[in-house]
């Protein structure tokens, strides 16, 4: 029986143990710090604003979202832009609210007016953050579904009018 | 060269060539350990995104030698090519197009699918050297932070999430078909007898199995003090607790319990759920509600059938997609 | 230092040093080409505008149902048949989403290529069955072509 060297033998176990640790360490911690990819939050971001217009343009009468989106727009006034922090169209803000709490949005509309595009701020929240993603939606508006919601639109009878509704969304 | 000894230990060699063989058989068995990092990720966040995509977006599709369509959902022994949860009036047609609604019949067969179809058909899987690597995932509708139940099953599909791992998540925002409603407008509803304007009647014939669900709205408020009193079942009257609940929607999506004090806007829609097992007889039920300084329709109305005017109730709810390795 | 110089001992460890330095540099080389790989090709999925075209579709289709009930109503008050209406506002329709999609700098271009009915009378709701729509949507890094797109007019 050989019992020389018995501390290199423990040296080498340690040294072993050590590398070990030291990996699982390191691909662990990474595995937890590592924030998810940029392009992917940005893309939920997105993902997420849209789908909420979708909804609020989709949603029939009889759910929880009384009024859609086409409505919702036909019922603005035109005439009194958003200044922080009044908002002036209430029902479209707490239909967005209630689909995405948690992110903070703007919302104007763009429309052409005599050939030109006009853009008016309708809800704000605050200073867009860097990382903002801005979606969009169209409603085709008559001078029926004004005069149903009671907007300010003025059409004609045989006047269509198109409205990006373009809201900017951010986390904070 | 005088001295050439000790040019290279034989501990030395031993020990490198172990090494190297223990690195390369590593690599090559693990796959992914070479492309750490943002690769995996990225993949990871591309599966999310696209399973997420076509189960919202998509109205899925199946087919066998003679026939295809939509419908998958009613063929669930045939070829399912493709899973999607999007309603679809024309099942025979690709032409139709409705994202973010989903349908109750497929969220229900989905969660009958067994589990090599579903990772088949989804793509939730990872292909290095033609070897399949499953994704662990998972797949859930809620609302208010809870599984939305369908058909008595909560919709969810896969495993729990681990804490320990990356995993790549993406949320949709969608309306799901989730049963029934009957909505009447308070100028329809015929009252009770004369001068009772204030008690309004429906008809509901059973036997239904389910929860029923009514909505009142456009009330036509006469008095200072306009509220709900009471639901009354064929003259009896019901338990707010055990048989039913009211609540109002204001036009602002906010949701509200009334009690027998809450007050009621003439813009306000007033829903009732009538909770399963109350009508379960083959026979036509009356509902009376009771209302105060609130006018309804006259005696000469006939009385609305709840069947009559029953459409599709969607619900806004979210449709989680988590994967991991 | 002259010492050193012709000290020849120890060459195989100096070339088994080379030897490993260059494994790494080669290892480090491929683990860089699968990451960017993998960054690539997932970002394409994921820059891809789906939302932006599904929306000049979707938007197409649903305003192809007001244009539908808006010409027969115009068709009561003026001498123009249903068509000619259709077609009027249907190009007003153009032109509003080509100006508010310039305005982002994506090009749009909505034209409607023709109406198809069943009898081709067009004096009641139920006339207008499909239509067919030329749609072109480009933002620079994606073209997208939809010719013709075919839309039912149902409601």
């Amino acid at each position: 029986m050989n019992d020389k060297a018995q501390l290199h033998t423990m040296e080498g176990l340690l040294a072993a143990i050590l590398m070990t640790m030291t990996v699982l360490m390191i691909t662990q911690s990474t595995a937890i710090v590592t924030p998810q990819n940029e392009l992917a939050i940005d893309v939920q971001l997105e993902q997420i604003g849209s789908d909420t217009l979708k909804v609020i343009d989709i949603a029939p009468q009889t759910s929880i979202i009384r009024n859609n989106l086409t409505e919702c727009v036909a019922s603005w006034d035109t005439t009194t832009e958003a200044s922080y922090p009044t908002n002036n169209l209430e029902i479209l803000d707490n239909s967005i609210s209630n689909l995405m709490p948690e992110i903070l949005y703007n919302v104007n509309f763009a429309y052409t007016r005599n050939g030109n595009l006009t853009v008016k701020k309708v809800i704000i929240h605050g200073q867009p953050a860097d990382n903002a993603v801005v979606v969009r939606h169209y409603v085709t508006l008559t001078n029926e579904t004004v005069k149903t919601m009671g907007g300010g639109w003025n059409l004609a009878d045989d006047e269509i009018k198109v409205v990006e509704v373009r809201m900017t969304t951010w986390k904070v | 060269m005088v001295d050439d000894r000790g040019q290279i230990a034989i501990d030395f060699l031993l020990g490198i060539s172990l090494f190297l063989i223990a690195l390369i058989f590593t690599v090559q068995f693990i796959p992914g350990m070479s492309m750490a990092g943002s690769a995996r990720e990225g993949s990871l966040d591309y599966t999310a995104y696209r399973t997420a995509t076509i189960l919202v977006e998509d109205t899925g599709w199946w087919g066998n030698n003679t026939s295809s369509g939509t419908d998958w959902e009613s063929h669930p022994t045939d070829n399912i090519e493709r899973i999607g949860l999007a309603v679809d009036d024309d099942p025979t047609s690709r032409l139709t197009n409705s994202p973010n609604i989903l349908s109750k019949n497929k969220t229900t067969q989905l969660m009958l699918l067994n589990e090599n179809d579903l990772t088949e058909t989804l793509g939730l899987y990872n292909q290095v050297d033609n070897t399949h690597f499953s994704y662990g995932y998972n797949i859930s509708i809620t609302k208010n932070n809870a599984p939305l139940v369908l058909n008595n099953t909560p919709v969810l599909l896969g495993e729990t999430v681990p804490y320990d791992r990356e995993t790549s998540k993406i949320t949709r925002i969608v309306l799901v078909e989730t049963g029934t409603i009957a909505d009447f407008s308070g100028e329809e509803l015929p009252m009770k007898a004369a001068n009772q304007e204030e008690y309004p009647l429906i008809d509901i014939t059973g036997p239904l199995n389910e929860e029923v669900t009514l909505y009142i709205s456009n009330f036509n408020i006469t008095g200072g003090d306009p509220g709900f009193k009471k639901l009354r079942l064929d003259g009896a009257p019901l338990s707010e607790v055990s048989d039913y609940l009211a609540y109002k929607i204001s036009p602002n999506g906010t949701i509200e319990i009334i009690g027998t004090t809450g007050k009621i806007d003439n813009d306000d829609v007033v829903a009732f759920v009538i909770y399963q097992g109350i009508l379960t007889g083959s026979q036509t039920y009356q509902l009376e509600f009771q209302f105060k300084d609130i006018e309804f329709g006259p005696t000469s109305l006939p009385v609305p059938e709840y069947q009559d005017v029953l459409t599709t109730y969607y619900e806004p709810a979210y449709l989680t997609v988590e994967v991991w390795n | 230092m002259e010492s050193l110089k012709k000290d020849t001992r120890g060459q195989w460890i100096a070339l088994s040093g080379l030897v490993l330095s260059l494994i790494l540099i080669g290892l480090a080389a491929l683990a860089n080409q699968a990451l960017i790989a993998g960054y690539h090709s997932s970002n394409a999925v994921l820059e891809f505008p789906k939302e932006n075209i599904r929306e000049l579709n979707s938007h197409t289709r649903d305003n192809a149902e007001i244009l539908k009930s808006l010409s027969f109503e115009i068709n009561n008050s003026t001498n123009n048949t249903v068509p000619v209406i259709f077609e009027q506002l249907f190009d007003n329709y153009s032109t509003q989403m080509e100006t508010l999609y310039a305005a982002h700098g994506e090009t749009v271009d909505i034209s409607l290529v023709s109406i198809n009915s069943n009898n081709g009378t067009y004096n009641n709701n139920s006339d207008i069955d499909v239509i067919f729509v030329n749609l072109t949507y480009n933002d620079g890094s994606t073209h997208y072509v939809s010719e013709p797109e075919v839309i039912r007019v149902t409601k």
